[in-house]
This record gives C-alpha cells, structure tokens and sequence, in this order.
C-alpha cells in the first residue's frame, strides 16, 4: 500500500509498504478515509521529539471504514464507519479505569524509553515516535488499530466524515483541556494557540459553562475561524499586549482558566523569544515555553492552567515563583480521548459543535509531502491539511 | 508491578502468571493487595545477587542482564491478566530505513525497551 512517511528531519516521501495485518485478537484494520496533519506531527518532523526512525509511518488523527476485525473483537463489524482515538489505551488497567486513558500501563510496547525520560511510561500513540510505543501511522491506505473496541468508535449517520476526522484527536484534546482544567460555570477562560486543538478548547470550554472565553494567536485566518465559527473573542499577540488587555477583559483579575495549546515550538515576540529559539537551537532547552511563561503570568490569582500543548523534556526560565504565589494549579495531558469522543461526535451531530471548518486544504495521500510543508509554513492560510489515502469518498450527509 | 486485579487473579490457587513462572527459580514472587482500591503489588525478585558495575552495563547492553528478563515477565504477566494478550507491534508497516547510526540506535532501544526501566 502507500503510505507517508518520515524520511528525515523535515523531510517526508510517499513510499510502498507492507499492508497492516491483525497481530492481536483486539485488533481491527481499518481502511482510511480521512487523515490530517496535526501541530504535533511538526515536533517529529523537525527531529524535536527522540526516537523516531527513518521509514516511520505518520499520522495518528483519522477516520475510515473498518475492513477486519480480530477474534475478540465485540464492539466494531466489517463496513463500520469509525474514529479512531489517536492514543491506544487497554481500557483494563487502573489509569483506564480512573478515565485517564493517555496514561495506560499497557499500551506502550516500549515502555523503558518514556519511563527514562519522564519517571514514568505513559500510553501508546499512532505514529507519535517509539518512545510512544512505534505504532504505524494513519497516513495510509490501511491501519491496524489495536484495542479496537476501547479506542473506536462508530460514527453516527449525521455525522459527516470530515466532521468525524477531528473527534479523533483535534477535539478530545480541547476536551482533555477544557475538562481537566477544572472550568466552572461563568468563568473567564483563555487559550493559547488557535489552530485545530486550541479552537476545540475553546468551544468545548464555552460548552462546559465559560462565560467569557478569549483565544490568542498571530495567524488572522485561524483567528477569523475563531470568531465565526467557534463563537469565542479573540487577541492577536503581535497587536497586543496579552497580560494587559487580558486584565483589561477581566476587571483587572486575569482569566479564571489559562489553557497553553502552543507547545514546544511557540512563537511570540520580544527577547524572550529569541532567548529561547536561540536555547533550543543549541540544544541548552528541549522546549520553547514562550506562550507557557506568558500564560502563567496573565492566570489570575488561584487560578487553572491547563497544559495541552505537547512538551517533551525540559524548559528554561520557568516562573515556578509566579505558580506558587499566585497558588496557581497547573495540570497537563495528553489527551483521554476515549472519555470524551461519544459526546464529542453527539455535539458534533447535534450542531453544537462545527469541526469541518478546520480542513482548509484536502488532497490525495501523494500530495502528503507539499500538504506538511503547507501546513508546517502556514502558507495560504492552511489550518490543516487533509489526506484522502483512498480517493473521494463520500459520507451518509 | 501493580496490577488493576485482586491478588486472587494474579495469582490463583497460588499459581505464578505463565511468563513469571518461566523464569522458574530466577525469582522469588509475592503478591498483596495495593492500597487504595489500585488492585494488587506484584513483586519478583532476583534470588542471586544483580550484577553490579561494568559487568551489570554489559549485560545490559548485550540484553544479558537477568533484571530484563524479569520486568518483561513482569510488564507480560500484567498484561494477560488485565487485558487478556500481550500487545505486539511488529511487524509493523515502514518505509525504507536506510543504516543511520541514529536509526540503529532508535532500533537498538526499542529491542531493550520491554526489559528496561526505573526499577
């Protein structure tokens, strides 16, 4: 089959592989129809996240139609029309049974690499490196998802198939945040990053109850995509001063909720950000936290901050001082998606929730190499770019 | 190891989980509940000293050293009684993977990956 894949620091290439095959009774294949590109795949195609090998299948945020099921399969029949969570997660371990699904024991056949790094492994993701278990990825024609009945889910006939790609990943991740920040009804929230995963946060936040939900960016065309189709106010970084006109918002207090969807690679403006592209570049930093560090300053006193944004080992010039005197809780994630997927795509099907706006530019799987260099330079106001490994298909809608 | 079952079905009738009672006299296993309602603590140790220095980095870079034998028993046992199977990878689909060094290594960690870890 063909598949896209990872050649080397920012390089990728169509290439033929090997069909998958069910190598666990769990297992099923599923025949893509819809695979994205995500912020987080830039981390791995710029050689930021360790363990990726050359000839490495990417993608891990998709859709399609189910083509084999293995025998312990109960959940999911041949012709089922699915979303796939992009983390795999056993369902049966402890952190599973508490709903905190990124966390699984079991879904990581190389546990030792995340365990090294972080203390502790955490659970498998499509195409997200071996130090996430070297899963092959969705850029594909075909992909064997394992522990299919935990991490599949069949989507409703209302529910188009560009509508369904986005409650793989994109919009459980919003969710993660939005949820694990803690939001109450009538609290004030503020998003870094308006790309796919900030824009499903901020309207999963508004969804939860916020009153007032304001998401930041420099890009006007994800910013526009805010206002018109998540409902949220929006701030351009590069017109503003963030911490003033977000105190300004919010009678002096600061927002009640800061959500980073920005990661590792932030940008911004001002010598901090030249201090850390420059830390990075040599390598003294892993991770570039500018949007984290500007976050943590605006938060208001007591305050949630909410780290979804993918960071993958250490920072410099973090305001540690700022979180324990402000009594600041922080928490962070990647996403439980299986928590959240069955009320995202009944959102979705109820016209609560818009996600089809996000696939700017849609292609063939061929096309893959120029749709992340796109992507990756933002070039014609590309939000996302979306593959059709298997041609046009059309959806039930 | 904690394991999100009663000690009953870690260890029924007394029984080792197969992948630990392979490693026949290597280890001693005992099991007791986990605090808090987290299931059971599944503890295998080595009965003969672990090997130290030079010659514990060489056995674990040769994938020798007997501590990786038992934390993949312990990390399958786990798996077979949570979940039922052990989750495989490969043969996985890829692309062409040219001989880098920094592709060795990423192939040389994931080899070591099942029987490495903090403890």
């Amino acid at each position: 089959m063909k598949a896209l894949c990872w050649t080397g620091i920012n390089k990728t290439a169509v290439e033929t592989v090997d069909d998958p095959t069910i190598l666990n009774d769990r297992d099923i294949i599923v025949k893509v129809r819809l695979t994205t590109t995500c912020g987080s795949d830039l981390h791995l195609l710029g050689g930021y996240i360790p363990g990726m090998r050359a000839g490495d299948v990417l993608g891990h945020e998709f859709m399609g139609e189910v083509v084999e099921v293995g025998n312990a399969v109960r959940r999911h029949t041949i012709g089922d029309r699915v979303t796939v969570c992009s983390f795999i997660a056993c369902g049966q371990c402890w952190y599973c049974s508490q709903q905190l699904f990124s966390l699984c024991d079991n879904g990581n056949p190389n546990p030792a690499l995340t365990e090294g790094m972080w203390g502790s492994a955490i659970g498998g993701c499509f195409a997200y490196s071996h130090m996430l278990g070297g899963f092959a990825g969705s850029h594909a024609e075909y992909v064997r998802v394992p522990y299919a009945d935990q991490g599949a889910f069949a989507v409703p006939d209302e529910v188009s198939d560009m509508a369904a790609l986005f409650a793989s990943d994109a919009a459980p991740t919003g969710w993660t945040g939005a949820d694990g920040a803690g939001i109450t009804p009538g609290d004030t929230v503020a998003v870094w990053g308006a790309g796919g995963v900030g824009q499903m946060a901020a309207r999963g936040a508004m969804l939860m109850g916020a009153e007032q939900v304001i998401v930041i960016d420099r890009l006007p065309e994800r910013l526009q995509q805010v206002r018109q189709h998540i409902g949220a106010e929006t701030l351009d970084y590069t017109d503003d001063n963030i911490v003033a006109e977000l105190k300004e918002r919010t009678g002096g207090r600061g927002p009640d909720v800061v959500i980073e969807a920005v990661g590792m690679e932030a940008h911004g403006t001002g010598p901090s950000y030249l201090y850390d592209q420059v830390k990075q570049q040599l390598r003294l930093q892993s991770d570039r936290p500018t949007a984290l560090r500007e976050a943590i300053y605006a938060c208001r006193k007591g305050g949630n901050m909410f780290i979804l944004g993918v960071f993958g080992g250490v920072v410099d010039k973090f305001p540690v001082g700022a979180i324990m005197n402000k009594s600041m809780t922080v928490r962070g994630a990647q996403q439980h998606g299986h928590r959240y997927i069955p009320r995202i795509l009944q959102h979705i099907a109820n016209g609560e929730l818009s996600t089809e706006h996000l696939a700017t530019h849609v292609m063939p799987l061929d096309q893959g190499p120029q749709g992340y260099q796109m992507f990756k330079n933002k070039k014609d106001g590309c939000v996302r770019a979306v593959f059709q490994p298997n041609g046009a298909t059309s959806s039930p809608t | 190891m904690t394991i999100n079952r009663g000690p009953a079905d870690v260890m029924p009738e007394d029984q080792l989980p197969r992948p630990l009672a392979e490693l026949g006299d290597l280890v001693e296993v005992e099991v007791r509940p986990a605090p808090g309602g987290k299931g059971s603590e599944l503890r295998a140790r080595l009965r003969n000293p672990e090997p130290t220095g030079a010659v514990s980095a060489a056995a674990r870079l040769s994938g020798d050293d007997p501590r990786q034998r038992v934390r993949a028993a312990l990390r399958e046992a786990k798996q077979l009684i949570e979940v039922g199977e052990v989750l495989r990878v490969d043969p996985a689909p890829h692309g062409h993977r040219p001989p880098t060094p920094a592709g060795k290594l990423v192939e040389f960690a994931t080899e070591r990956a099942p029987g490495e870890g903090v403890l």
